[in-house]
C-alpha cells in the first residue's frame, strides 16, 4: 500500500505547514488555514501509511523473526514520536483555528524526523526481548510525547507572559491561548510523564536483568533516564506539596527544563545505540552489529523501491 | 422605484437635534404605521441610534412616492415639531446615493467610531421592525444587501478589528489573554466612578459574575455594586480582597498610590503567587508601577492602553480605502441589479402583451385558412413570431441601454403609455 512514500514526503508536508503558520504572523490570507491544515493532514496520513507499511512488513515479512513489530529501531521511535506531535497539532488546529500552535509543535515534529533520518542506518532493537523491551520503548515514547506537549505549552506560556508583561498586543500576529488555559495544559504533563518515565525505567531494568543478568549502570542513558525521572518526580511532588511552585511562570520554566533534560537523554540514547542489538563498544550476546544494508526491514524496503512498476 | 433617505447624523446635526428626532422601539412602530397611512404606496424603515435618525422610503411608482418635503413634514409632525425647525439639520439621499449611504452605515463606515460593529445590529433591528409591521416592501432587498455588504467588509478588511476605547482594549487585548473564562474569577473594583463603570460593562459582557466593589464612600460602592449584581465592601477590607481576587479594576481619585510595592508584596505572599490582572485606570495611578515587575502580576495603566487604542485607530484608517472599494463595487452592482429588475418587469409585461395579441391574430387567421396543411400553418406561426420580435427589438434594446446608467423612468413611462401596458 503506497510503498513509494518516504520520510521526505511527510517532512515536506510538515515544513510547508510550518511555513504557512509562520506567514500568519505577517499578513492575512483567508485560504491559508485550509491549505496549512491540508498539508499537515496529508503529512500525518502519509506518515501513518509509511509506518503501517513498516509494521506490516515486519510483522508478516521475512524480518518477523529478527525485529520486533512496532518500534524496531531508533528511527521508528523518532518517527512515532513525531507522528504523535504532528497529529496533536492537527487536532489542536482544527479545534482552535485562531491560535498558532504549529509554531511550537511542528518544529519539534520536524526535529524528531530529522533525528530519525540521521540515525536511519543505525542498528535495530533486539528481537529476543519483545515483552520488556517493547514496554520500555513504548513507555519512554509516551513519556517523551507528554514532555514535548508540556514543553510546547510551557514555551507558549513564557512567550505569552512576556508579551503581556511588555504590553505587546496579543490579538494580532502571534495568537496564543490564554495563560490560564496553558497552565491547565502544563500541570497534568508532570504527573503523567513522571508515571510513564517511572514505568519506562522499571521495564528497562527488567529488560536489562532478563537480557544481561544485571542493570547496566555504566550506560550513560540509564543514569540520565534515572535523573530525568527523579527530576520529574521531584517537580511533581514539590508541586503537589507546595502550591506556589506550580503557579505562573515557575511551572513553565520547569517543563522547559524537563524538555532540555529529555533532549539530552534522547540524544545520548540515540548516539550510543541504547537498546540496539549490539551497542557500540560492548560485547553482548547478540550475533554482531547489523547495519542498514543488512537490516532485513531496510532490505525489504530497498527491494520494494527497486521493483519495476 | 424611488428610493430615498431623509435624516440626521452626528455629521450633520447636534445631539440636541438628534435627541428631539429620536425614536424608541414603540415610537418607531407607531411611526411606521402612521407612515403607511399617509403614504400607502410607499414602504419605510426607521433607523434610530444615538448617532443618527434616518427614515428610508421606497416606492415602486415614482409619482406616488413622498417628496423630500413630505418626509421632513412627516418626521417633524410625528415629534410635534415645525418642519422649518429641522429642515436645515436633515440630509437627503436618493437612488444610488441612498443605497451607498445605507451600505456605509451598516458597515460602520459612517459611524463616529469607524468600523464599530454595534450599528449592524441596529440596522438589523430596524429591518426586522419594518418587516413586523409589514412596511418593508422593496426596502427588504436593499436592507438584506446592506447586511451582506457589511459582513463582507468586516470579513475582507480589518476595519472592525481592534477596540478603540480604553476599557474595551484592556479587556479584549489583555485580560482575555490571561484568563480563559471570567465566570469563575473574582473581580475587584476599587473606586466607583464612570471609568470603573464603563469597564464593568465590558467585563460583564465577558462573563464576570463574582464582583466586589470597594470604595472610601460605601454608599457609592453599594450603588455601583447593585447595578452590576456585585457585593459592596468597606474600604478596610481592601488587602483581604486583593488576596482573594483574580482581576482588579482601579479608578479612584486618590492623589497618591493606594497600593505600594511593599504593601503588595505582603498581599502577594498570601496569594501564593496566583496570577493577578490589574487594570489601573486612575490618574495619578493607584498601583505603584514597580508592582508590574513582580512575577505573576499583569499591571496596565491608562498610558499602556492608550497606545494600543491609537494603534488600532490608525490600523482602521489604513483599511478605509479597501472598505470604500468594496462599498463602491457593491453599490454599483446592486443599483444595476435594481434597474435590471425594474425594467425587467415592464419588459416582461410588454412581451407577454405582444405575444397575446399575436396569438389572437394568428388563431383568427388560421381559422379562416382551414385548407392549409400543418406545414404551412407552422410557417405562418413562425412568420408572426419573427414579425413580433423584430417590432419589439428596437424599443427593448433602447430600454436595456438606458438601464445601464439608471432606471429609465421616462422611457418606461412612455412605453407603458404608448403600448398601454398595465401592472
Amino acid at each position: 500500500m503506497l510503498t513509494g512514500i518516504s520520510i521526505v514526503c511527510f517532512f515536506t508536508s510538515y515544513a510547508v505547514s510550518l511555513l504557512l503558520e509562520i506567514s500568519r504572523l505577517f499578513f492575512r490570507a483567508p485560504v491559508r488555514y485550509v491549505v496549512s491544515l491540508g498539508f499537515a493532514g496529508i503529512g500525518v496520513l502519509l506518515q501513518g501509511v509509511y509506518f503501517a507499511n513498516r509494521f506490516l512488513i515486519r510483522a508478516g515479512g521475512e524480518a518477523a523473526d529478527v525485529v520486533p513489530p512496532g518500534l524496531g529501531s531508533w528511527y521508528d521511535w523518532c518517527l512515532a514520536a513525531a507522528w504523535f506531535v504532528a497529529a496533536a497539532y492537527l487536532v489542536l488546529a482544527i479545534r482552535d483555528p485562531q491560535k498558532n500552535f504549529g509554531l511550537f509543535l511542528l518544529p519539534i515534529a520536524l526535529l524528531l524526523l530529522a533525528i530519525g533520518w540521521a540515525v536511519r542506518s543505525g542498528t535495530s532493537f533486539s528481537a529476543q526481548t519483545v515483552s520488556w523491551g517493547t514496554i520500555h520503548g513504548l513507555m519512554l515514547l509516551a513519556g517523551t510525547v507528554v514532555v514535548v506537549f508540556g514543553f510546547a505549552a510551557g514555551a507558549m506560556y513564557l512567550v505569552q507572559s512576556y508579551r503581556l508583561k511588555q504590553g505587546i498586543r496579543t490579538q494580532r500576529g502571534l495568537r496564543l491561548p490564554s495563560l490560564e488555559r496553558l497552565h491547565r495544559a502544563i500541570e497534568p504533563t508532570f504527573f503523567i510523564s513522571t508515571a510513564l518515565f517511572g514505568l519506562g525505567l522499571l521495564s528497562g531494568m527488567a529488560h536489562s536483568l532478563a537480557k544481561y543478568g544485571a542493570i547496566r549502570w555504566g550506560d550513560p542513558v540509564v543514569w540520565t533516564s534515572s535523573a530525568l525521572f527523579l527530576w520529574l518526580f521531584a517537580a511533581s511532588a514539590i508541586g503537589l506539596l507546595y502550591r506556589p511552585a506550580r503557579e505562573g511562570r515557575k511551572v513553565a520554566y520547569v517543563v522547559v527544563a524537563s524538555f532540555l533534560f529529555l533532549f539530552l537523554e534522547v540524544t545520548l540514547a540515540v548516539l550510543s545505540g541504547h537498546g540496539s542489538e549490539q551497542p557500540a563498544g560492548e560485547d553482548l550476546r547478540s550475533n554482531g552489529p547489523r547495519t542498514a544494508a543488512s537490516d532485513p526491514v531496510e532490505a525489504t524496503f530497498d527491494a520494494i523501491a527497486e521493483k519495476p512498476r | 422605484m424611488k428610493l430615498q433617505v431623509v435624516g440626521c447624523s452626528h455629521h450633520t446635526s447636534s445631539v440636541a437635534v438628534r435627541e428631539r428626532l429620536a425614536f424608541d422601539k414603540v415610537q418607531a412602530r407607531d411611526a411606521l404605521k402612521a407612515f403607511s397611512d399617509r403614504f400607502p404606496a410607499a414602504s419605510g424603515v426607521i433607523l434610530s441610534t444615538c448617532n443618527r435618525v434616518e427614515l428610508y422610503s421606497a416606492c415602486e411608482t415614482v409619482d406616488k412616492a413622498p417628496t423630500h418635503q413630505e418626509l421632513v413634514d412627516f418626521l417633524a409632525g410625528f415629534h410635534g415639531l415645525k418642519p422649518l425647525e429641522i429642515f436645515s439639520e436633515l440630509f437627503e439621499r436618493t437612488g444610488e446615493d441612498a443605497v451607498r449611504h445605507l451600505f456605509a452605515v451598516a458597515a460602520g463606515l459612517d459611524s463616529m467610531v469607524i468600523g464599530e460593529a454595534q450599528i449592524l445590529a441596529q440596522v438589523k433591528q430596524a429591518h426586522h421592525l419594518a418587516r413586523e409591521v409589514d412596511q418593508i416592501g422593496p426596502l427588504d432587498l436593499v436592507f438584506q444587501n446592506a447586511l451582506r455588504v457589511a459582513k463582507r467588509i468586516a470579513t475582507e478588511t480589518a476595519i472592525q478589528q481592534g477596540r478603540l476605547s480604553i476599557p474595551s482594549v484592556a479587556v479584549s487585548e489583555f485580560a482575555r489573554s490571561v484568563f480563559e473564562s471570567f465566570a469563575d474569577k473574582v473581580t475587584l473594583v476599587i473606586g466607583a466612578g464612570e471609568m470603573a463603570e464603563e469597564t464593568l460593562i465590558y467585563l460583564q459582557q465577558e462573563g464576570v459574575q463574582d464582583l466586589r466593589v470597594v470604595n472610601r464612600n460605601l454608599e457609592r460602592a453599594e450603588d455601583l455594586a447593585k447595578r452590576f449584581n456585585g457585593l459592596a465592601c468597606p474600604w478596610e477590607r481592601l488587602d483581604e480582597l486583593l488576596v482573594e481576587c483574580d482581576l482588579v479594576v482601579t479608578a479612584t481619585g486618590a492623589a497618591q498610590p493606594i497600593v505600594t510595592v511593599d504593601r503588595f508584596r505582603r498581599i502577594e505572599a498570601e496569594r501564593r503567587e496566583r496570577p493577578i490582572f490589574v487594570l489601573d485606570l486612575a490618574v495619578p495611578r493607584d498601583f505603584e508601577p514597580r508592582i508590574g515587575q513582580l512575577q505573576n502580576v499583569y499591571l496596565y495603566s491608562i498610558d499602556d492602553l492608550k497606545q494600543v487604542c491609537e494603534e488600532n485607530r490608525r490600523q482602521r484608517e489604513k483599511e478605509w480605502p479597501k472598505a470604500e472599494r468594496i462599498l463602491e463595487e457593491e453599490t454599483r452592482k446592486f443599483v444595476h441589479e435594481l434597474h435590471r429588475r425594474e425594467t425587467g418587469s415592464t419588459i416582461q409585461r410588454f412581451k407577454s402583451q405582444a405575444a397575446e395579441t399575436k396569438q389572437r391574430e394568428l388563431e383568427r387567421l388560421l381559422a379562416k385558412l382551414e385548407r392549409l396543411d400543418d406545414d404551412a400553418k407552422a410557417e405562418i406561426g413562425k412568420a408572426f413570431d419573427r414579425l413580433v420580435n423584430k417590432i419589439l427589438h428596437p424599443p427593448l434594446q433602447s430600454l436595456k441601454e438606458e438601464a445601464e446608467s439608471g432606471t429609465p423612468h421616462t422611457l418606461l413611462a412612455a412605453l407603458r403609455r404608448l403600448f398601454q401596458i398595465k401592472d
